[in-house]
């Protein structure tokens, strides 16, 4: 889906990764190269922590905040971060909106509460802990902090989580419901969830601002979200077809030779799980640009992925590329492509 | 890798760019308390029905709480004549059969549409919380082998419009839009908007949650589960019931379902949404966020509000909900809102969860395709802060021409969708 003459801009980002807290952080693990897994507390295998987060250095002595769960505090952090940049205009207010994507991110809270009702008895349940239970807890944690009285929504798509919420985000924008977005995923680790994945996991969360019709100052210098496309890699249908087609559909009329860099996910669905390279393969038939992996690094960050992926598509057109294509794949065969490419005037 | 044909071609451009593609609703398919199938619910439904029983899926021995609304003996095989594979969990089994059932409602195979043009989008509370049940079951009788975490990396939310994907093949997009009790909404509503963008013709909609120990433990603390039967908008009115079940609709393009000789039940208009951004489980006692969602609502659909025949209410039957609710539907309607029937099918279904919007969408499109208003069952005692007309414990006939679904959930999430009869909204 092109979305020329369509304006929408980021124009703000929020990183929270194991390289630490903040876009600076990200950059520097990033261009460093720098594996981030070690040992996290409480966890038997090596993982990709934020070591040390502290969610009160970043969001204040807030009343609530410690009912919050790791996925939560990791979210808010982020977005802190992201709105802290004079994007005050987009809190408290009625047409801008929340659109995180998180699907692993609540299961913790869910196992603990259950794990509470089996021990202690369903009457000795602490109702506080409930409301962590809902998968869209996070989002909705993030609204009530920031006064963000939009539309709020969590997209739960696996691994893909982050960069669907950008595309729904980018849909609400072109269908009038907001007029700003904050958009993006996190997902926080706990031991239940780090033992139970074949690989190491990481956690973090980056959140974006997106924001029509673009500001004036961005449309010339921001990043533009040029297009995207998605397709589900069923069983039975034939998987590179459909997902070249989608990854076509992102880039709009831009040939594929013009993208500088495709920032890759490393995985694909359990039925097929090197789909994403005989894709990308496909779409540039052969001759693949600079291919940039976070996981050897990071971890396998779950829902935190997508936005890692788009964090590191911002630091790629910041270096000088023109055209970046994020591609990410879910093990339950989510395919979703973004195509992002510097603004007009960006020299 | 072998397919069916390739996908490049079945992609077809998006015929309806730069102008408002029309949607509607062409099949309906509920798995619910009541009944399974358009066949068993409707007519319960405007019968009056109660689904309310004791619990049977779990012991409620230790709960203050002892009733609740379940699907019984629910076999997926009965429905579909496929056996699921053993590891497809129940919610996913819940949503495949009500997709089948609104497929064959709708009278389309998916084999007719190209896979990339018919996608899938479901909501849910808590997803395949039965699937995490059984795993703390396990790690509490020491049951190492089915503790294994692999259990969870295997069911998250996702799975289940995967598995509605995977069964019927489907290459469109497949989404999970888990916003709770409002789920059923956003997921509808975000599907007619994908459609009229022009990313796909056809789509399943809808929301599924299986019964779950963890919402009857945590609305049991919250103290807002009835004792014995759901009672909305009563004076003597104590809670919610816990339900289960799916709702799917089958969502398609207008010219698509014309094309092809599909009779649509409704026209979706369009749906509004707004947040609270305050409390996690309670409501704005002024009602600003549905009152927002309402009117955004009737704003995306350039529906004038004296053409709202019916409101379907969220409607819980607790105490804050349903006087804030009534407060806001009263700052949309003024006066007139008490000459427009709102009805909640809560008291005979109990609260389906993340499907329960999705159902109540089956209800509106139902409704305005029969003309009957479905009614508010237990209701006797008025309450003097719930003071418009819930259609009480007897279904009404009247020609409706649009009806208003709204739906509130946790994280003070608020959506209303609006639908019309076809000619209506022409």
């Amino acid at each position: 889906m092109s979305l020329a003459g369509g304006d929408i801009v980021i124009t703000g980002s929020g990183v929270i990764s194991p390289w630490g807290v903040g876009t600076e952080a990200f950059a520097k693990g990033l261009q460093e190269g720098r594996p981030a897994l070690g040992p996290v507390p409480g966890c038997s295998t090596a993982a990709g922590g934020v070591a040390d987060f502290d969610a009160t250095a970043l969001l204040g002595r807030r009343r609530g905040l410690r009912q919050l769960d790791r996925t939560s505090l990791l979210l808010a952090g982020a977005a802190q971060l992201a709105l802290g940049g004079g994007h005050a205009h987009l809190t408290a207010r009625e047409d801008c909106g929340v659109a995180i994507g998180s699907t692993f991110g609540t299961i913790t809270s869910i196992l603990e509460f259950d794990l509470s009702t089996l021990r202690d008895g369903p009457r000795y349940v602490s109702p506080l802990a409930f409301p962590n239970t809902v998968l869209n807890a996070p989002a909705a944690r993030v609204a009530g902090l920031f006064g963000i009285r939009g539309a709020n929504t969590t997209v739960s798509t696996g691994e893909t989580s982050g960069v669907e919420a950008i595309i729904y985000a980018l849909e609400w924008i072109r269908a009038g419901r907001a007029r700003g977005v904050l958009a993006g995923s996190g997902f926080g680790l706990s031991p239940v969830l780090a033992e139970g994945f074949e690989t190491p996991l990481g956690e973090g969360a980056a959140l974006f601002v997106l924001e029509a019709p673009a500001p004036a100052a961005h449309a010339q210098t921001g990043v533009r979200v040029a297009g995207f496309g998605t397709a589900f890699l069923a069983e039975g249908c034939n998987c590179v077809s459909l997902g070249s087609a989608a990854a076509a559909e992102a880039l709009g009329g831009a040939e594929p030779s013009s993208v500088d860099c495709v920032v890759a996910s490393g995985r694909g669905p359990m039925h097929f799980q090197d789909a994403e390279s005989k894709i990308l393969e496909h779409l540039f038939a052969g001759s693949l640009p600079r291919r940039l992996e976070l996981t050897p690094w990071l971890g396998d960050c779950l829902d935190a992925s997508g936005g890692f992926q788009i964090a590191a598509a911002l630091l790629a057109l910041e270096e000088g590329a023109q055209s970046v294509l994020v591609s990410a794949f879910s093990r339950f065969s989510g395919s979703a492509f973004l195509h992002l490419v510097r603004g007009k005037g960006w020299s | 890798m072998t397919g069916r044909a390739p996908a490049a071609e079945l992609r077809a451009p998006a015929a309806e760019v730069g102008r408002r593609r029309r949607v509607v609703i062409t099949g309906v398919g509920g798995v619910t308390p009541l009944g399974t199938g358009r066949e068993q619910f409707w007519p319960r439904l405007v019968g009056g029905e109660c689904a309310a029983r004791e619990i049977e899926g779990l012991d409620t021995s230790d709960y203050a709480v002892h009733r609740g609304c379940e699907v019984r003996d629910f076999d997926l095989e009965q429905v579909t004549g496929r056996a699921p594979p053993r590891s497809m969990g129940r919610a996913s089994q819940l949503a495949v059969a009500a997709a089948h059932l609104a497929l064959c409602d709708g009278g389309l195979a998916a084999q007719e549409v190209p896979p990339p043009r018919i996608g899938v989008c479901i909501g849910t509370t808590c997803g395949e919380i039965q699937v995490l049940e059984g795993r703390n079951d396990a790690a509490v009788r020491h049951a190492a082998a089915e503790a294994d975490g692999a259990w969870l990396r295997s069911h998250p939310a996702c799975a289940i419009p995967a598995s509605v994907g995977h069964w019927f093949g489907l290459a469109g997009p497949n989404g999970m839009l888990p916003t709770a009790c409002a789920a059923g909404n956003f997921s509808i509503g975000y599907s007619a908007d994908v459609i009229r963008s022009g990313r796909a013709d056809v789509m399943l909609a809808g929301g599924a949650d299986p019964f779950s120990r963890v919402a009857l433990t945590g609305f049991s603390r919250l103290g807002s589960v009835a004792p014995d039967v759901c009672r909305p908008f009563d004076l003597e009115r104590s809670g919610i019931l816990v339900g289960e079940g799916a709702g799917i609709v089958l969502v398609e393009a207008l010219e698509h379902a014309r094309a092809r000789g599909a009779r649509p039940y409704a026209e979706l208009l369009g749906y509004g949404i707004a947040s609270d951004a305050e409390h996690m489980t309670t409501p704005r006692v002024d009602g600003d966020g549905i009152a927002r969602a309402m009117l955004h609502a009737l704003e995306a659909s350039a529906l004038p509000v004296d053409r709202v025949d019916y409101i379907c209410a969220h409607g819980t039957g607790t105490r804050i909900n349903d006087a804030v609710e009534t407060r806001a539907i009263k700052t949309v309607f003024g006066a007139r809102a008490h000459k427009i029937p709102v009805s909640s099918i809560k008291s005979m279904i109990g609260h389906t969860m993340g499907a329960a919007s999705a159902i109540e969408t089956i209800a509106c499109a139902l409704a305005l395709a029969h003309g009957r208003v479905p009614p508010t069952i237990h209701y006797a005692h008025p309450d003097p802060d719930c003071d418009l007309d819930y259609v009480p414990n007897v279904a009404r006939s009247r020609p409706l021409r649009a009806a208003l679904n709204n739906a509130l959930a946790f994280g003070g999430v608020n959506s209303s969708l609006v639908l019309a009869r076809l000619e209506e909204a022409s």
